[in-house]
């Protein structure tokens, strides 16, 4: 198999026949179909996993207990929702999982922002190009009002609750979820007229 | 805490991001279960959310070398191993369990719910009586799983009794419906996930009817089942009521 770029910045997004081969090799017990999908994914996996939990020691274990999850779920998997995606929402959620339980106090990260990916060419030129998916939906974030922008920063890329957030935001909770469905909101008909 | 439709919006985002607490998320899916009116916002919130790591910088954060191998190497152990291990899992809301003898869960039994209702011999010794009694109920065994893989259900039924599962895997929560006949004095209900055929429990119902949430990584697991058990519960089950399997 020959792998794409997961996050589409080479001209060349995931497809579906791609992650099809993966998830039945997957289903067969088969070992190189596992470290295809680890080559394929485990980049983008342990950056996010690292980004969340902020230590990189944590992030080996979510990103290893991750895959094999991915493994033991293959018969029920589905292609055309997208490996990558699926692959993601796990990492994530284990991530939000052990920051949680590890208690890591809100207030520590007040004032950070997040590294997000830089983007990849400011040749104009390519500028004319269509954008690939990263930048899509670099555009689609940045579009965003900064109150919508840091509630999604706070609650997806730092794992805090909505509650943390709003203590930290200094807004109801309410206000964190309104800025939060409006955000998806404004990100998904973004990137769909993108398309 | 119970939500309606309203609240269920209102949070639907957050929920999608896995930005709510325990109690909080336990609410929505328990709503969820219920109502389909919020299927296609949440499959949208979903489909941005999914596509959010795109913007982690990969370049600050390179994965060790060794983790590839040490993942290949635990894929190599598990593979040809025994079965996935199922670890136990935590209810989301159970004050009275809370408040109950802790159930013991060191001892893992010989057998499993499964095996005692498929074959003529069982592991614990319990008599006969019990498979028979337990298949002359009419016990029967509806295993769905919906288009898009990511809620498994199940559900069984017998007089009197009803229990139905949703297991959303992505959240890893499971929530049971479920409406039994108020236990014996001295007894309680008692749910368990069975995995490679073997009863783990998942705590002891705070009572006998409603819908119930819990936080259980049921990767592996192939059944729920109901058990009556004296008050604390039971280290194995006893005396199985219902089982839904996947």
């Amino acid at each position: 198999m020959n792998p794409p770029d997961p996050t589409g910045t080479n001209g060349r997004s995931v497809d579906e026949d791609f992650d099809r081969q993966l998830i039945e090799g997957l289903q067969r017990n088969d070992r190189d179909a596992l470290a295809t999908a680890y080559d394929t994914y485990g980049g983008l996996a342990f950056a996010l996993a690292s980004r969340v939990m902020g230590a990189s020691n944590d992030a080996e274990d979510v990103v290893q207990e991750s895959f094999l999850a991915l493994w033991r779920q293959a018969p029920r998997l589905d292609a055309r929702r997208g490996l990558r995606s699926y692959l993601m929402t796990i990492v994530h959620n284990k991530a939000v999982d052990r920051l949680r339980q590890k208690g890591r106090k809100p207030e520590a990260i007040l004032n950070e922002e997040a590294p997000f990916k830089a983007p990849d060419s400011d040749d104009p030129e390519l500028q004319a190009e269509k954008l690939s998916e990263t930048e899509e939906v670099r555009a689609a974030l940045t579009g965003l009002s900064s109150e919508q922008r840091r509630a999604v920063e706070l609650t997806y890329f730092q794992g805090l609750t909505i509650n943390d957030a709003a203590n930290i935001l200094n807004v109801p909770v309410g206000t964190v979820k309104s800025r939060l469905r409006l955000a998806l909101g404004h990100m998904r008909r973004r990137l769909e007229d993108a398309t | 805490m119970n939500y309606g439709c309203q609240q269920t919006a209102e949070a639907l985002a957050a929920f999608a991001l896995n930005a709510l607490d325990a109690e909080e998320r336990s609410a929505v899916l328990e709503h969820l279960a219920d109502c389909r009116l919020h299927d296609a916002e949440l499959e949208e919130h979903r489909a941005v959310a999914g596509r959010l790591p795109l913007l982690v910088d990969t370049a600050a954060a390179i994965p060790p070398a060794g983790l590839r191998e040490n993942l290949l190497a635990a894929f190599d152990r598990e593979s040809t191993a025994s079965p996935v291990q199922a670890t136990a899992p935590e209810p989301i809301l159970a004050p009275a369990a809370e408040a109950a003898t802790p159930v013991p869960q060191a001892a893992r039994p010989r057998g499993g719910i499964l095996s005692i209702l498929r074959q003529p011999a069982f592991a614990y010794g319990i008599a006969a009586a019990l498979l028979i009694a337990v298949l002359g109920l009419g016990i029967w065994n509806v295993s769905l799983q919906d288009d898009e893989g990511n809620v498994l259900q199940a559900a069984a039924t017998a007089p009197g009794m009803s229990l139905e599962v949703e297991y959303f895997e992505d959240e890893h929560v499971a929530v049971l419906n479920l409406e039994m006949p108020p236990p014996p004095e001295g007894k309680v209900y008692q749910a368990w996930m069975i995995a490679d055929g073997k009863p783990v429990s998942m705590g002891v119902l705070a009572g006998n009817s409603g819908r119930m949430a819990f936080a259980a990584d049921m990767t592996g697991a192939t059944a729920i089942a109901i058990s009556q058990e004296p008050a604390g519960g039971s280290a194995t089950p006893t005396e199985v009521k219902l089982a839904a399997e996947f």
